[in-house]
């Protein structure tokens, strides 16, 4: 194995030269590999999602940009689970966005979740719904379990 | 000649903080998040993984931990905790992959004046030659800057290399890229 070679200096105490490598080398691990933007909200989204036991919905491959951060905000997006489907349309209206979903199922409560809190709504026959005047930002979605027993989902959070 | 170094290691403030989400504060297991994920971040990349493969590493570890956190029996070995089953799992993942190498990332400096100034604040150069490490020395540079204490012992554990003399000593990887930097007449100190 190549780490059993011994190295010169290794057994040297560690100067005040060596402390100022790891600062030079701290600053360049942030410039040239960052995490990628949003990486840490990510993680604790998915452990509050564990606390609440709920199921992750996916989004299809297609979709996936948006919801890594990537700079082209979503207008379709269809996230899918175990259980249950829900396809949105988003749509700017000056200033605001306007959200068109459709579910898998009629009479679910779907809540769209954002800054400005938990607005939710209930599924027609046809499984759809609507929400006007969303203000821009990160925004995902609680679909709630249409029978006794099943696991709430949330989705990723998406931009809009 | 040693320097002195903070007194609160990595390890301390992430034992301390899953200490207190343990006794009921759910609040700190995001403040181990922000404290620990960086450096998990870094264990991921030095393994060659992509950084979308490395950030599903990292976020399926803290998964586990959640999962399992009643029976880790001693808080004081999250922080190992999570850089081993990093590692384990990032080396895992690189194993399964079709790609043979990771992507060459790093731009050789030349003497340019200008680009002197351009290393100071990138670190491109230093880069390189951290690049140039075996996985194992770049995992454990790359987490020990984070650190900031050289806290060896136990990361050096943590990410299965054998620990050096007792005390705080420069250590294999360190001697190597130093040995690296050395022989490379566009870096300077």
């Amino acid at each position: 194995m190549p780490e059993t070679i011994p190295v010169p200096g290794a057994d040297a105490p560690l100067t005040d030269d060596d402390l100022l490598l790891l600062t030079r080398l701290q600053a360049a691990q942030e410039a040239n590999d960052p995490m990628p933007e949003g990486m840490l909200e990510r993680i604790h989204f998915r452990i509050a999602l564990q606390a609440m036991e709920a199921e992750l919905a996916t989004i299809a491959d297609q979709d996936l940009a948006f919801a890594r951060g990537g700079s082209t905000k979503a207008d379709t997006i269809t996230f899918t689970s175990s259980t249950i489907s829900l396809t949105v349309m988003i749509a700017e209206e000056d200033t605001v966005v306007r959200i068109d979903g459709w579910v898998t199922g009629g009479g679910l409560q779907i809540d769209l979740v954002g800054d400005f809190g938990t607005w939710p709504r209930t599924s027609d026959a046809t499984g759809r719904m609507v929400w006007t005047d969303v203000p821009h930002g990160s925004i995902h979605f609680l679909i709630h379990p249409g029978r006794a027993g099943a696991r709430l989902v949330a989705t990723p959070v998406v931009e809009v | 000649m040693t320097a002195t170094v903070p007194s609160t290691s990595l390890a301390d403030a992430a034992a301390a903080a899953f200490r207190d989400h343990l006794a009921g504060r759910p609040e700190r297991m995001g403040d181990l998040v922000d404290l620990v994920t960086p450096a998990l971040w870094a264990v991921a990349r030095s393994a060659g993984l992509s950084p979308a493969e490395a950030e599903d590493t990292v976020q399926n570890a803290w998964l586990k931990l959640v999962q399992s956190s009643a029976s880790i029996r001693d808080p004081q070995t999250v922080l190992a905790w999570l850089l081993t089953t990093v590692r384990r799992d990032a080396w895992r993942a690189r194993r399964q992959q079709r790609a043979t190498a990771p992507e060459p990332e790093f731009l050789v400096a030349t003497d340019d004046p200008e680009n002197e100034a351009v290393e100071r604040d990138t670190g491109r150069t230093l880069w390189g030659h951290v690049q140039r490490l075996s996985p194992r020395c770049q995992a454990l540079l790359r987490v020990v800057a984070h650190a900031q204490t050289p806290d060896y012992a136990g990361i050096s554990a943590a990410l299965g290399m054998p620990v050096g003399s007792i005390g705080p000593t420069r250590g294999r990887c360190l001697a190597a890229l130093r040995t690296s930097l050395a022989a490379d007449p566009s870096w300077s100190w």
